[in-house]
């Protein structure tokens, strides 16, 4: 309510600031001295600015990153004041930004020193709105002078964008809570598409602060980092994510043309005024790309789709499901992903003579001084890149590694050879293949020995369980934020919440003897201790699980892990209320095209304080895919001597 | 190849790139975003850009101000930047006789597209002398390269500083063609 009635009196206050002088102005008949012609020509522009509404055109609303509050006023996402001309009126008030803007860009050249870019004049400090105002009021460049913007036109143009394209970076392997992935933009520069590293990206991030893990979290969930774009070449991304961080880029041409491009680039740098305030599950990197995108083309109406959480897949699907928008896609595999493509395609005395170069250069050449020279090249390019993978990533690589990268480069070199083509295959099918993020579920069973019959509803916020369908992620990877189970059993009327997870996440990259990884998994949240023989919300507790082990692969579809586990948990069913215990996890997944998933995973715990009643635990659930949308899952559970069967009918929103 | 010196002018430049951080991109010190702060990597970069025996026309302007500026790599200073984040890139591709990053350099040094393969085939055959030891700098790699095409009739009429300018200033290739 605060907003409206702030509104109301600042337009109020506004009216009075407006046309004061001018009833002031008409009284004395000062207007007809020519010291004010620029004073009226103004006024003027005022006035066709508000007989033509432009303050509620939709280009002036995403210039301005205005959305409509609650109680049908007007706010801004951005949060820094420099933005608004208006002053904190411009926050609330389109209108009065607008006045307040026309006022400013027909302001006096200010002498501005040449680096001083909060000196400059508002033509120069907001760019995109001088272009649009300037056509939309056909402004007379003799009577409003157009200022010249050294800074802008020398940053613009060296970006030189032309097209636009919106990038998914995928998930981080073995750390899945990247899992989410990240967008930027690529804006394609007037060199051609075969120089896409050379290309500028617009990134928002937030301005991280803080070494410390809980500020960060807080910070994050409740708004307390700025947010700015980033500008930086495509090179900087593609070494950090593509090499260092083993994800795949997806790039989405956009049917943007170049007027639009340049838009958008002229508004990212009138948001250098500002900051916006970084949510990192709602106003985050992806949420505001929409924003950006929607002022290179007002027409677009993306952002408002978005009312709760911004997963960042979501904003690609928002994006894709906007007919013709999307005009091609493109794939980046990962130095990961090349490196196990190469050696794919190697042999096991091939793998060996590789892993010989990259450990000891030159003095390994003996192994492959008799093959032929295509032959070589191929293993010297694997052995490089596996050299590289290795030692080469680091911020100050060891001599030792510049002896045996210089010496390998040299053999590769002498080869002769051409390039040789990797068709390495990105670690997914592309990320919008893959189901939704939310998922709803209904589903019936029966328990214990007695075969009680009983319903549940399901909700979980977000991502993937082994289970749910495979295509489009990670197959090596669980997380799952906030799944909540609430389960009615009939013969006893009961409704109580069978299981919550805050956080599940469960990372088993097979381990492969190039790129070694450890498997690891952590829980936290609660469930029932139905082997205890007690029910409903008096049974519930709570607790975490932490383990670390291996994992690996037999062929594609099988997967297997074996981690050490502990365990710590509290709650009323329990004696004394708590236990604490260590003890082993282990699992296998199997996967059969875009159809099913099987999974078994089994616990078990020794209790050595508190509670010390064991507990086994065996899951073997089966997933049955009915699309993307939807699946039909049967599950079996056994903890101690308790058991449950239940069939799961789930959809993903 | 004349080994490159620090002078006294990186110093004041090293200082004043810091402290004109934009954006959280401190001075030249690229690789520092991608590899964290290495200040060492930054002094090269600045030392060979200003420093005068690396014999280069176009890269050398003088200047005070750092050579990242809003994100965006100043013009003069791309080929340098380019090479420094991606120089085990760089040297992969020369091996291997071509490959992307190797193009995008070509097109930084103002080469045509039509004369990369030639360029790409030159440095395959000049690696030993381009990556003369373990510790080559990426800027004397950088500098080895632009001798090279020199030395190379064929690559000397294709590769050149006016295209690499009219490249930098937003014009499309095409037209830098005279």
């Amino acid at each position: 309510m605060n907003d409206c009635l702030s509104r109301r009196f600042r337009a109020e206050r506004r009216d009075v600031l407006f046309f004061g002088p001018l009833l002031f102005c008409l009284i004395v008949g000062l207007c007809a001295s020519p010291a004010s012609a620029e004073q009226s020509y103004l006024h003027e522009l005022q006035t066709r600015a508000r007989t033509r509404g432009l303050a509620r055109t939709r280009l002036w609303q995403v210039l301005l990153h205005y959305h409509r509050t609650l109680c049908g006023g007007w706010r801004s996402s951005a949060d820094g004041p420099g933005f608004f001309l208006a002053g904190s009126v411009g926050e609330i008030d389109p209108e009065a930004e607008l006045m307040a803007t026309v006022a400013a860009f027909a302001a006096p050249a200010t002498p501005a020193t040449p680096d001083d870019e909060a000196g400059q004049h508002a033509q120069c400090r907001f760019p995109a709105r001088w272009s649009w105002l300037k056509q939309e009021l056909a402004i007379d460049t003799a009577r409003l002078p157009e200022q010249p913007c050294p800074l802008f036109s020398g940053w613009c143009q060296a970006i030189a964008p032309e097209k636009v394209a919106l990038v998914f970076s995928s998930a981080y392997i073995n750390s899945p809570a990247s899992m989410y992935g990240h967008t930027f933009l690529r804006l394609t520069r007037r060199t051609g598409e075969d120089n896409r590293l050379i290309d500028y990206i617009v990134n928002f991030a937030a301005e991280e602060d803080t070494k410390s893990g809980l500020v960060y979290a807080w910070k994050g969930l409740f708004g307390g980092f700025a947010g700015h774009f980033y500008v930086m070449p495509y090179y900087m991304k593609i070494q950090e994510y593509s090499n260092i961080e083993s994800r795949d880029l997806w790039e989405y041409e956009l049917a943007l043309g170049q007027a639009q491009a340049e838009r958008l680039v002229a508004h990212t740098w009138e948001t250098r005024s500002t900051h916006f305030n970084y949510y990192f599950a709602t106003e985050n990197c992806s949420y505001f790309l929409l924003e950006l995108l929607e002022v290179a083309d007002p027409e677009l109406r993306l952002s408002d789709r978005f009312h709760g959480t911004v997963v960042p897949v979501e904003t690609l699907r928002a994006v894709l499901a906007v007919p013709g928008l999307v005009k091609a896609r493109t794939v980046r595999p990962s130095l990961r992903a090349q490196i196990l493509n190469r050696k794919s395609h190697m042999m096991g005395s091939e793998i060996k003579t590789a892993e010989a170069l990259s450990k000891r250069g030159r003095e390994a050449q003996g192994l492959i001084a008799d093959w032929s020279r295509e032959r070589q090249a191929r293993i010297i390019d694997a052995a490089y890149d596996l050299l590289r993978f290795r030692e080469g990533l680091t911020k100050e690589p060891s001599p030792e590694f510049l002896r045996k990268e210089r010496e390998l480069l040299i053999l590769r070199g002498r080869t002769g050879v051409p390039p040789l083509d990797n068709d390495a295959k990105p670690a997914s099918d592309a990320p919008e293949t893959g189901h939704r993020s939310l998922r709803l579920g209904l589903a019936g069973g029966m328990m214990g020995g007695g075969h009680a019959v009983f319903e549940e509803l399901s909700l979980r916020v977000a991502l993937h369980d082994f289970l749910d369908p495979s295509r489009g992620y990670l197959d090596d990877a669980e997380l799952e934020m906030i799944q909540l189970r609430i389960r009615f059993e009939n013969a006893a009327r009961r409704v109580f919440p069978e299981r919550l997870d805050l956080i599940n996440i469960l990372s088993v990259s097979g381990y492969d003897r190039w790129i070694p990884k450890t498997a690891w998994a952590i829980r936290v949240g609660g469930a029932q201790a139905h082997n205890l023989a007690c029910a409903g919300v008096r049974c519930s507790y709570g607790g975490v699980n932490m383990g670390g082990g291996i994992s690996f692969r037999l062929g594609h579809p099988f997967l297997f892990f074996l981690l050490a586990d502990a365990d710590l948990a509290g709650g009323a069913p329990f004696s004394d209320h708590w236990r604490i215990g260590l003890g082993g996890f282990a699992g296998a997944v199997l996967r059969l095209g875009h159809f099913s998933q099987t999974a078994a995973e089994g616990r078990d715990i020794y209790y050595f304080l508190g509670d010390r009643r064991r507990a086994p635990v065996i899951s073997v659930g089966q997933g049955f895919n009915l699309g993307p949308w939807g699946q039909i899952r049967l599950v079996g559970d056994a903890v101690g001597s308790y058991r449950e069967a239940r069939a799961e009918l789930l959809g993903y929103f | 190849m004349k080994r490159l010196s620090l002078g006294l002018g990186a110093f004041v430049l090293l200082f004043a790139g810091t402290a004109h951080a934009q954006y959280g991109m401190a001075g030249c010190g690229l690789g520092a975003m991608a590899f964290g702060n290495d200040q060492d990597t930054l002094k090269q970069v600045i030392a060979a850009i200003i420093n005068p025996t690396a014999g280069q026309t176009f890269a050398i302007t003088s200047g005070t101000s750092n050579c990242v500026s809003r994100g965006v790599i100043r013009a003069e200073r791309e080929q340098a930047a380019f090479a420094e984040v991606n120089f085990q890139d760089i040297k992969g591709n020369m091996a291997a006789g071509g490959g992307e990053y190797l193009a995008s350099l070509a097109t930084l040094l103002g080469c045509e597209d039509s004369a990369k393969p030639v360029f790409a085939r030159m440095t395959q055959d000049k690696l030993e002398i381009l990556v003369p030891s373990p510790s080559t700098t990426p800027i004397q790699m950088l500098v080895g390269v632009k001798q090279q095409i020199k030395a190379s009739p064929a690559l000397a009429a294709s590769c050149t500083d006016a295209r690499a300018i009219a490249r930098a200033e937003g014009k499309p290739m095409t037209l830098a063609k005279r």
